[in-house]
């Protein structure tokens, strides 16, 4: 089964990024030019919206985080990461 | 109302509840039946030690203030563990296999174990963290006497003040922090009953606020938009004031490096942690808890702000809800939590600083007093440490107290949170780059965390006291000496930006830019070169450099003495027989390996610090500098293997590179050789044809001998003819070469144009005559320099007019040269009025041996070689002119020559 490591490979390496990602692409939600376009003075249901917005933005990260938490490799040891695995001598 | 006994009281049983959960929890600790208390859960509620006091109340103060900066508080943390596959994994895993103890640890350990950079540290965090515990110290007074406020006269306790109140609270943490916080000096410095307790203030505080938090938005209101309507109704403005700025920038960055450098979170998540998998449910879960303490802050901020009388408190607002409502019990949770925010910041911060100041600065002296270790006995480097902590814990404590009894009533206390975000922020390049970059080192972490703090003491902290202090305030407003441009909130005249934005952008820049232009600058040592490796390539090497059998020269007897005093016996022994290092008559000449003690180093690092725990071997000898090059050359080697590989990717680009450029090199010379060979197949065409009609008329003249006379004259006349032609012929090929390789000196000097023209005119015009043609001369400037050659420059006009007079066959032939000056250039053309050249030429008329077919044979005029023109073209771009064929004035052709003008005088 020969293909189905570097498909596995694959999808790890996908988690990572994603896993840098999510919250650098937050962060730019979550700055000025993007925050002020919905500091309009505005409620939506009797809420100011860029009060609904961050914490939408939250709420989103939450689930992002579960997701990513379910999707990022587990890991034993930091040899695993090479490709030689010694035994752990701590 | 609550009497100040009942909840002074109340306070002292939620402490001695604390005291029980610890108890218990260590006591299954010990029984070996930690479970739950080694669980995520667990972990992640700890880790909310982040939310103190000053987010409990300070955020809806902050909320009613200024609207939604809060928030960032919040959002930095969230950031950083949503992205936690990146910084605190790789931060656990290092500090895991180097057993490292503290955030100063850390930075020293990375930083080849330096001291100095360690006690820079730890003197950074108690100047940070003191005033943050004074500020929890306030909170609870300041709870304590809002939530018992109106009544109680009769209470016995009511009779205490602030500052009694405070110092009881911080002799009760004191004592549960130095019982439970340094019960032994541990192998990881973890601490499973402060843990426990921590987390269950965790659940104690979020519980509290969120009950609150239904309370006035459920229970007082109609739902949320009823909150916002009542706030809108009382004249409140429930819209952020300004748009989001640099401000809520500058706090999103504090948090998110706060919750990695502040020393209290980095032992809580970094040291405690017991499982590196933990971080995996900590990366969403802290989020979630940072969001359903931050839900209702804003919904009580304005719920208060609408209904509580004018004046009155907005950080307080979270107690006085309730009780303004009748909801005592409510209110004494809500206490409660706010009490379980402030003692558990207490408790961690202190250990964590205390931890600091015992291994970085206690330690050491004790070290350098000499003879300690002879005198101490079983553990005695143990015991020492354990009294150095509790010492500081009370130390701290004291300072803590101290700094809350001086600044008293002022309000220097409120923007400590902040100042002390700031603070410790300064830690955080240092921390990257101990991560990432390989090149810092000691130098410059050294220079950045020093520069950094003096930035922010100056632009940060000490405008903190401007208001208790008019000397400081006259400091803030006028610079030292009244120069303005060292001014705290105004730097290098930087004004009109907010003070912390000021101070957060001059400290960090300042900070880095010495971290990374110093690191540039100096060399690291060879143990920071070594621990670089170990830090930054922790997911690489998996510490293979470590692995080798070194010699070092202490016997094994002197490096038991050591372990012994710091381990103890029982676990010295344990070490050594597990490693199967004989001890005592076995033992003489057994040299230890360096993998042993980089073993021991590390279990004596977990206990007493990485820079103790070197000094400490390095005393006796085991772990000299000739085992340290050792170590040097073997990760050298690996080094070298890998920079080989490198230096082989690199080569074979080189040659692949080379190839390519060779492959084009050779395509260029094919198609010279291709060009050589059109040339010859098209020199040796045009010599062939008048050798063969020499040859074949030589040939009649010779066979048939009884020709007349006329026609032999007539074929000698050929001969001649051919011959000559083959003559200019060879001529032109000659010339031409010489052209094209330059074996002539060519020479351009300064000519006068116009005389070379007359002189070319004059030449052409009996050719003219000849042809019954009439040629003209139109000279619109007399007096023309130019760079050129005049002989060649003449052989081109020439050329050029008597082709135009030899090829005309109108029926009224004219050529006309006219001549003028044109932007700085001598333009000559040279037009006739003959049939022209057909479109299909003008794209290659200058190549060699192009001849312009005669559309209708029997034309009068002798073909021409196809060299004249090329060789002409070739003359002008030697004279760095142009020979180009135009649209002439007149229907025929017209080829112009522009020349640019030179400013030197003719010759």
């Amino acid at each position: 089964m020969p293909g189905r490591v570097p498909a596995r490979t694959d999808m790890r390496r996908r988690w990572q990024d994603a896993g840098f990602v999510i919250p650098v692409f937050a962060a730019l939600l979550l700055m000025p030019p993007f925050l002020n376009l919905f500091a309009i003075r505005r409620l939506l249901f009797g809420v100011p919206l860029e009060v609904v917005y961050l914490f939408s933005i939250w709420a989103a990260l939450v689930l992002c985080a579960v997701t990513l938490s379910r999707g990022l490799p587990h890991q034993i040891d930091p040899a695993a990461y090479t490709e030689h695995s010694g035994p752990d001598d701590s | 109302m609550l009497s100040p006994d009942f909840v002074i009281l109340t306070a002292v049983a939620y402490v001695c509840l604390l005291f029980v959960v610890a108890y218990v929890s260590d006591a299954r600790a010990s029984q070996g039946k930690a479970g739950f208390l080694r669980s995520p859960l667990v972990y992640t509620l700890s880790i909310s030690v982040y939310c103190t006091s000053w987010t409990f109340y300070g955020a809806v103060g902050t909320a009613a203030r200024d609207g939604l900066e809060f928030v960032a508080i919040y959002m930095g943390p969230t950031l950083v563990f949503v992205g936690w596959w990146f910084i605190l994994r790789k931060l656990v895993w290092v500090c895991h296999s180097q057993g490292i103890t503290s955030i100063a640890d850390f930075l020293s350990s990375r930083f080849g174990k330096s001291s100095s950079l360690a006690v820079l540290v730890t003197l950074i965090a108690m100047v940070t963290i003191t005033p943050y515990i004074a500020l929890q110290l306030k909170a609870i007074t300041t709870s304590i006497q809002t939530v018992s406020s109106a009544r109680g006269h009769g209470d016995r306790l009511a009779g205490l003040d602030d500052v009694s109140l405070a110092l009881g609270a911080a002799i009760g943490m004191a004592l549960f922090t130095i019982f439970f916080g340094t019960r032994n000096v541990d192998v990881r410095e973890q601490h499973l009953g402060v843990v426990a307790a921590i987390a269950f203030e965790a659940a104690v505080k979020l519980l509290a606020l969120i009950a609150v938090g239904l309370f006035v938005v459920f229970g007082m209101s109609d739902g949320l938009g009823d909150v916002y309507a009542r706030a809108v109704e009382a004249g409140f403005d429930v819209h952020e004031r300004e748009p989001f700025g640099s401000r809520w920038v500058a706090l999103l960055i504090l948090s998110a490096s706060a919750i990695i450098c502040l020393p209290r979170q980095f032992h809580i998540t970094v040291v405690e942690n017991s499982n590196e998998e933990y971080l995996r449910t900590a990366g969403w879960a802290f989020p979630a808890y940072l969001m359903l303490m931050s839900v209702f802050t804003l919904p009580i901020a304005l719920y208060g702000l609408a209904t509580m009388p004018a004046g009155s408190n907005p950080d307080m607002f979270v107690l006085t809800l309730p009780m303004a409502a009748g909801q005592d019990g409510l209110a004494l949770f809500a206490f409660i939590g706010g009490f379980s925010s402030a003692t558990s910041m207490i408790i961690i911060a202190s250990i964590a600083l205390s931890i600091m100041v015992s291994n970085h600065i206690v330690l050491p002296l004790a070290l350098s007093r000499g003879d300690h270790m002879a005198e101490a006995g079983e553990k005695g480097i143990a015991r020492l440490l354990l009294r150095s902590r509790r010492i500081s814990i009370a130390v701290i404590l004291l300072l803590g107290f101290l700094y809350f009894w001086l600044t008293g009533e002022s309000d220097a206390l409120a923007p400590i949170g902040l100042i002390s975000f700031a603070g410790v922020a300064q830690f955080l390049p240092a921390l990257l780059a101990a991560l990432y970059w390989r090149q810092a080192n000691m130098k410059g972490a050294l220079s950045g965390v020093l520069i950094g703090a003096a930035v922010w003491i100056w632009t940060m902290f000490l405008p903190s006291f401007a208001s208790t202090s008019p000397t400081i305030a006259d400091l803030v407003k006028n610079g030292p000496w009244n120069i303005t441009a060292l001014r705290p909130e105004a730097l290098f005249g930087m004004e009109g930006i907010d003070p912390l934005v000021h101070s957060v952008f001059w400290s960090l820049f300042l900070n880095a830019g010495a971290l990374i232009f110093v690191s540039l600058l100096t060399q690291q040592g060879v143990m920071e070169r070594v621990q670089s490796g170990v830090f930054v390539d922790i997911f690489r090497s998996a510490q293979g450099a470590q692995r080798r059998v070194i010699r070092g020269t202490a016997t094994t007897d002197e490096i038991f003495f050591v372990a012994e005093r710091v381990l103890g016996w029982h676990r010295a022994q344990s070490l050594f027989d597990t490693a199967n290092v004989p001890r005592g008559d076995d033992a003489v000449g057994v040299a230890v390996s360096s993998d042993f003690i980089a073993r021991l180093e590390r279990e004596l690092a977990s206990s007493i610090g990485a820079a103790s725990a070197h000094v400490l071997l390095s005393k006796v000898g085991a772990d000299d500098r000739i085992s340290l090059e050792e170590v040097m050359q073997i990760a050298g080697e690996t080094q070298q293997a890998i920079e080989y590989s490198h230096e082989l990717e690199e080569k074979s680009h080189e040659l692949r590179l080379t190839a390519q450029q060779l492959q084009e090199a050779n395509a260029q010379l094919h198609e010279l050789h291709r060009q050589k060979d059109d040339f010859l197949s098209q020199v040796s065409h045009e010599v062939r044809t008048p050798m063969t009609s020499i040859r074949s008329i030589s040939q009649i003249l010779l066979r048939e001998q009884d020709l007349d006379q006329d026609r032999r004259s007539r074929f000698v006349k050929t001969i001649h003819q051919e011959s000559a032609r083959l003559t200019r012929l060879l001529d032109g090929i000659l010339d031409m070469s010489a052209l094209e390789h330059g074996e002539r000196n060519w020479e351009n000097r300064p000519i006068n144009g116009e005389t070379v023209l007359d002189r070319a005119f004059t030449v052409c015009e009996a050719l003219a005559r000849q042809h019954e043609i009439a040629v003209e001369r139109i000279a619109l400037v007399d007096d023309v320099r130019i760079m050129g050659d005049p002989d060649r420059l003449c052989q081109v006009f020439i050329n050029i007019i008597a082709n135009a007079i030899a090829h005309n066959s109108a029926a009224d032939p004219m050529v006309k040269v006219f001549s003028r000056v044109e932007n700085g250039n001598y333009v000559v053309d040279i037009a006739d009025n003959g049939k022209g050249i057909s479109m299909e030429y003008w794209n290659n008329i200058f190549d060699k041996f192009m001849r312009v077919q005669p559309e209708e044979n029997g034309a009068a005029v002798p073909a021409g070689l196809g060299l004249g023109l090329n060789i002409s073209h070739t003359i002008i771009q030697k004279m760095n002119g142009r020979l180009e064929l135009v649209e002439g004035p007149m229907r025929g052709a017209c080829f112009r020559i522009t020349l640019s003008l030179c400013d030197r005088v003719s010759a």
